[in-house]
């Protein structure tokens, strides 16, 4: 088998070949009985593929494939209800009890993150606070300061 | 503009900007070229008509993973293709494929055939039979590239893509299978159909 032109059959059919290949394959095919055999017989295959009857869809193709797609729709809309695995029948407790947890775990740690910030704040008003009588009892110290000045004044 | 003037991929766009009437039309126009594959893929009507909806769901559930560096048609053949292996895998596991269910679903594809084709161009039963029966008996590989090329009449480039393998090996595993086509046809006593 020379495969050099056997590999290019498809391509001479479809008249894919350049004007030079195409001249050295017809001077193969030209001095080979069996090749030429080869290629008429590929030819006509090629042919009666292409005749094969076209097969067209059933008349519910298009019912089945909407229920199909309305099926997976319903199913899609109800995902949040899988986390549950809620049966027709009967709920199964083990996934249910799961997250119940986890809401639990996550609502209590929100609660101890607000209850943080809460005394943060208390404790930084307190400071506040703090500060603010350092600074009144400064005040008061200068006013005590002066005072005796005033007395001094006065007894004058 | 008509939407019969659209192309598949304006049509697969529309559809994912969320016009449902989109998809019904690239449903319509690739239905029976997608049984078509899918038959001669499988060798069975029915597993035809189920892989070629599943492929149309898949294009409603995935219709954002298109994007348009692609043909949608090449996408689509790659969507039916990969499921038409996936379940032949099933099949041969199951190992529960039989000569007769070959013969049952020949028997209804009468029912099937294309209004539009010419009746004087279909070859007679028993011919189509041989022939479909020999492409079926061919290896996997050839016979998808086959069915692509020849049934399907996709360009060597959309095959490329749709199987993921270069050009030339397209094309040589086109010619390696009819050459084998040839050989099955001459083993079944046809020299001439």
């Amino acid at each position: 088998m020379n495969c050099e032109f056997y590999d290019k059959i498809t391509d001479y059919i479809d008249n894919n070949l350049s004007k030079k290949e195409k001249e050295n394959f017809e001077i193969h095919l030209k001095n080979n009985d069996k090749f030429r055999d080869v290629v008429n017989d590929i030819k006509l295959h090629t042919k009666l593929i292409k005749k094969l009857p076209k097969l067209r869809a059933s008349s519910n193709f298009i019912v089945d494939l909407n229920k199909r797609i309305e099926q997976h729709d319903s199913q899609n809309r109800y995902s949040w209800l899988n986390i549950f695995s809620i049966n027709k029948t009967k709920i199964n407790f083990i996934p249910l009890l799961g997250t119940m947890s986890l809401l639990l775990i996550i609502s209590f740690s929100l609660f101890k993150v607000s209850n943080y910030n809460l005394s943060n704040y208390n404790s930084d008003e307190s400071k506040f606070d703090n500060s603010v009588a350092i600074n009144d009892s400064d005040s008061l110290k200068n006013d005590y300061d002066e005072a005796p000045v005033l007395l001094i004044g006065n007894k004058k | 503009m008509i939407k019969s003037d659209l192309t598949d991929e304006q049509l697969i766009k529309n559809f994912q900007n969320g016009d449902r009437s989109s998809y019904n039309d690239l449903v319509y126009r690739y239905k029976n070229k997608i049984i078509n594959f899918l038959y001669r893929f499988m060798n069975d009507m029915d597993a035809a008509e189920d892989l070629a909806q599943e492929t149309f769901l898949k294009v409603y559930i995935k219709k954002d993973s298109y994007r348009e560096i692609s043909k949608f048609s090449t996408w689509l053949y790659t969507i039916a293709s990969n499921l038409a292996k996936t379940e032949l895998r099933k099949i041969k596991r199951r190992k529960t494929f039989s000569i007769s269910s070959i013969t049952n679903s020949d028997k209804e594809h009468n029912y099937f055939i294309d209004e539009g084709t010419n009746k004087d161009e279909i070859l007679d039963n028993n011919e189509n039979n041989i022939l479909h029966q020999s492409l079926y008996s061919l290896e996997q590989d050839f016979r998808t590239i086959i069915i692509l090329r020849e049934i399907q009449e996709l360009s060597y480039d959309n095959i490329s893509k749709i199987l993921k393998l270069p050009l030339g090996t397209v094309k040589s595993r086109i010619n390696r299978g009819k050459l084998k086509l040839r050989e099955i046809l001459i083993d079944k006593g046809v020299k001439k159909i």
